[in-house]
C-alpha cells in the first residue's frame, strides 16, 4: 500500500487532490476503516482536515430571482440596442441578428438549464421560479412539449433516438453518432397538483411527485449514469454493475448500483430524505470538497435525512418504508407526522396555498391516510376534523383558523 | 456539452444565445463574490451590470477565455474595489490606495448566528476564522469556494506563485493550530453513520 499518505499534515491532505482521490478509493473497496484504525495518528489528522474544510465551505443565502431578472432586463435591452447600431452597418445580416434578439427574449422569458462544468459542483441550474400549469417537458434543443394530462408518462427508447409521450406521440431526439461526448439534458418539469413518470434508456422508472424537476439525458453514454432532481421521487433503478447510477441534488448525490428508493429533496423543505425499499444506497454531501467523509450507507428499510442547517444526516430504520412510496399509487398515507408537514404535503399535491392564522400549524403529530384522488374540498373536511381547525377555501387559497373552543396549543 | 471557449467564442462572434447562457450560469456567483466587497447591494448590481455592458460594448475586440467565471470575476473584482476605493476617497482623502483587501465573510458566521443555541459554536468558528488575515481568507475563498488553480489565482490577486502558495499553506496552518478547543463542538459532525 501507498504509505507516504499516512505522514501527510493535515494541510498536506487538504491541499493534495491526488490524496482526495486516494482516500476515495479506499474508502469505496472498504479499506478505509481498517486503516484509520490500525493508525489512530493518521485517524486525527483526516479528522483536523474534515474540519478545516468544514470551516470554508461557504454558504450563502441565494441570490432574489427579482434582481437576476432586474439586471438581466437592463442588460438584455442594452445588448439590443447595441445590436440594433451593429445592423445598420452590417446590413445584410440584418435577419440573422432579428433572430437572435427574439431568441434573447425567449430566454429571458424561460430561462433554460445548463450543466455547470465543474465536477465538485456539478448540479443542474433548475430555474426556481418557474410557474407552469402543465406538466412540461424541456429538450436539451430548447423545444418545450406540454405534457397535457394529470398523471403524465414520458418514456425514453433503449437506443435515446425517441421519448413516447402518454403512450401515445413519439418525439425524436437529434442523437449523436460519437459514442463519447456527454449527452445534453432534457428536463421535466412538473407543477403542483401534478404527477408524471418517466422511463429512462437503461429501462430505471422514475415515478415525479408534485412540484418536482428531473433532468436526463437521452440515454446514459460514458461510465455512469446520471440524473438531476429538485423535489420529490420514487426511483427503481435498473441494475447495471458497471454504470452506477447517480442522482443528485442540489444538497446531496445519491450513488446506486439496482435499488428502489424515494427521494424527497424540495427546496422549501428543511431537509432531504431519502428513504430504502430496496438493495443500499450511499448518500453524500454534493457541494464543496468532496472528501466521501459524509457518506451515509443506507440498507433497505432505512431512511437518512439530512438536514440543510446543521449538514449533518441521521438514519432511521423504517419499518414501514411503504409509507413513503404510496403517492406513486395515489395515496397519501402518514404515521405520528407533524401537522405542519402534512399541510405542506397537500399544498403541493393539490397546488393550493393555506393561510394560517397565528400558531399554526402545530408539531402535534397525527396519523392517517388521504387519499389523493378525492377532491380538496374533501380532503379538507378530513383534515379539519383531526387537526381541530376551521378553514375557508378561496380558489387556491384556504384560510385555517383554530377551532375557538380548543385551548391555545403552543 | 459547450465548453467555456464555444460558448465565449459564440459571443465574440455575435451569436444569439451565447449572452444569455453567460448571465444565467454566472450571474449568482458574481452576486455572492459581490457580497464578499460590500454590503450594498446596489453597488453589486450596478457592476455586475456596468460588468457585461462593458462585454457587449467590446463584443467584438475581446480577448479569448477558457473559463468564463474566471474571466468575469477579474473584470468584477476590478470595478467593484476601483468604485469603492472612489466612495472612500470621497468621505475620507487620506484613504491609501494599496490597503483594500476584501474581507471575506464566511457565511458560518452569519448563518449561525439567529440560533441561541448555535451561540457557542459561532463564537469558536469566529475565532479561528479570525486568525487568519484578510488576503488569507480572499485566497483560501478562491482557492476552496471557486476551485481556482494557482496560475488564476495569482492572476486575480497580482501576487506571485510562490507566495499564493505559502499563503495557502499558512492559512491552513493557523486554521488547524486553532483547532483544537473546537474540536469537540465540530467532531460530532463527521462522526461516520453506517
Amino acid at each position: 500500500m501507498d504509505n507516504k499518505y499516512l505522514d501527510y499534515t493535515a494541510e498536506e491532505m487538504v491541499e493534495d487532490r491526488n490524496f482526495l482521490i486516494w482516500l476515495n478509493r479506499l474508502s469505496e473497496n472498504h479499506e478505509l476503516d481498517k486503516l484509520l484504525d490500525e493508525n489512530p495518528h493518521f485517524a486525527i489528522k483526516i479528522n483536523q482536515a474534515r474540519e478545516i474544510i468544514r470551516l470554508l465551505k461557504v454558504q450563502e443565502e441565494p441570490v432574489l430571482q427579482d434582481n437576476i431578472n432586474a439586471m438581466w432586463e437592463s442588460i438584455a435591452r442594452s445588448d439590443r440596442v447595441h445590436q440594433s447600431k451593429f445592423r445598420i452597418r452590417r446590413y445584410n445580416r440584418l435577419l440573422k441578428y432579428a433572430a437572435a434578439v427574439v431568441f434573447l427574449l425567449m430566454l429571458s422569458t424561460f430561462g433554460y438549464l445548463k450543466l455547470k462544468q465543474q465536477e465538485s459542483h456539478k448540479m443542474y441550474a433548475f430555474r426556481s421560479d418557474e410557474t407552469v400549469e402543465q406538466s412540461k417537458l424541456i429538450l436539451a434543443s430548447g423545444r418545450e412539449i406540454d405534457l397535457k394530462k394529470d398523471e403524465s408518462t414520458i418514456k425514453v427508447n433503449e437506443q435515446g433516438h425517441a421519448i413516447r409521450i402518454n403512450n401515445d406521440s413519439l418525439i425524436s431526439l437529434p442523437g449523436s453518432n460519437e459514442e463519447n461526448i456527454e449527452t445534453p439534458m432534457n428536463q421535466i418539469v412538473v407543477p403542483f397538483g401534478k404527477k408524471s413518470s418517466v422511463e429512462l434508456a437503461d429501462g430505471t422508472k422514475v415515478w415525479l411527485n408534485a412540484g418536482s424537476k428531473m433532468a436526463f439525458p437521452d440515454r446514459f453514454t460514458g461510465s455512469k449514469r446520471e440524473v438531476f432532481l429538485e423535489g420529490e421521487a420514487f426511483f427503481n433503478v435498473t441494475p447495471d454493475k458497471s454504470k452506477p447510477f447517480f442522482v443528485r441534488t442540489k444538497e446531496i448525490v445519491i450513488r446506486v448500483l439496482g435499488t428502489k428508493f424515494n427521494l424527497s429533496a424540495y427546496e422549501a423543505d428543511n431537509e432531504v430524505m431519502t428513504v430504502l425499499v430496496e438493495g443500499t444506497v450511499s448518500m453524500m454531501e454534493n457541494k464543496g470538497i468532496n472528501l466521501l467523509w459524509n457518506e451515509t450507507i443506507l440498507n433497505a428499510h432505512q431512511r437518512a435525512t439530512f438536514n440543510k442547517a446543521d449538514l449533518t444526516t441521521k438514519v432511521n430504520d423504517e419499518a414501514q418504508a411503504g409509507i413513503y412510496t404510496a403517492w406513486t399509487d395515489g395515496w397519501f398515507p402518514f404515521c405520528k407526522e407533524p401537522l405542519s408537514n402534512v399541510f405542506k404535503k397537500v399544498e403541493r399535491y393539490y397546488n393550493v396555498q393555506f393561510v394560517y392564522s397565528e400558531l399554526f400549524p402545530s408539531g402535534d403529530l397525527i396519523s392517517g391516510k388521504l387519499d389523493l384522488k378525492d377532491s380538496i374540498e374533501d380532503v379538507m373536511k378530513v383534515l379539519a376534523d383531526v387537526a381541530k381547525v376551521t378553514y375557508r377555501i378561496d380558489q387556491k387559497k384556504i384560510f385555517i383558523e383554530l377551532n375557538k373552543e380548543m385551548p391555545m396549543r403552543k | 456539452m459547450l465548453t467555456d471557449s464555444t460558448i465565449w467564442n459564440d459571443f465574440r462572434g455575435g451569436k444569439g444565445y451565447a449572452l444569455a447562457y453567460i448571465y444565467s450560469g454566472q450571474v449568482e456567483h458574481l452576486y455572492r463574490y459581490g457580497r464578499k466587497f460590500t454590503k450594498d447591494e446596489e453597488l453589486i448590481k450596478d457592476t455586475i451590470q456596468e460588468v457585461f455592458y462593458h462585454l457587449i460594448r467590446n463584443r467584438s475586440n475581446l480577448g479569448e477565455t477558457d473559463n468564463i467565471r474566471f474571466y468575469l470575476m477579474s473584470a468584477f473584482k476590478h470595478r467593484i474595489v476601483r468604485s469603492i476605493l472612489s466612495e472612500k476617497h470621497s468621505e475620507d482623502s487620506m484613504e491609501e490606495h494599496n490597503s483594500f483587501e476584501l474581507s471575506i465573510v464566511y457565511s458560518y458566521e452569519d448563518e449561525l448566528i439567529g440560533k441561541e443555541t448555535e451561540r457557542k459554536k459561532v463564537q469558536a468558528i469566529r475565532k479561528v476564522l479570525r486568525t487568519i488575515s484578510p488576503k488569507q481568507r480572499e485566497i483560501l475563498y478562491y482557492r476552496y469556494s471557486c476551485d481556482y488553480s494557482y496560475e488564476e489565482i495569482c492572476k486575480l490577486m497580482s501576487i506571485k506563485y510562490d507566495s499564493a502558495r505559502k499563503m495557502v499553506f499558512r492559512a491552513l496552518l493557523s486554521l488547524r493550530e486553532h483547532l483544537d478547543p473546537i474540536d469537540l463542538i465540530l467532531l460530532f459532525l463527521f462522526k461516520k453513520k453506517r
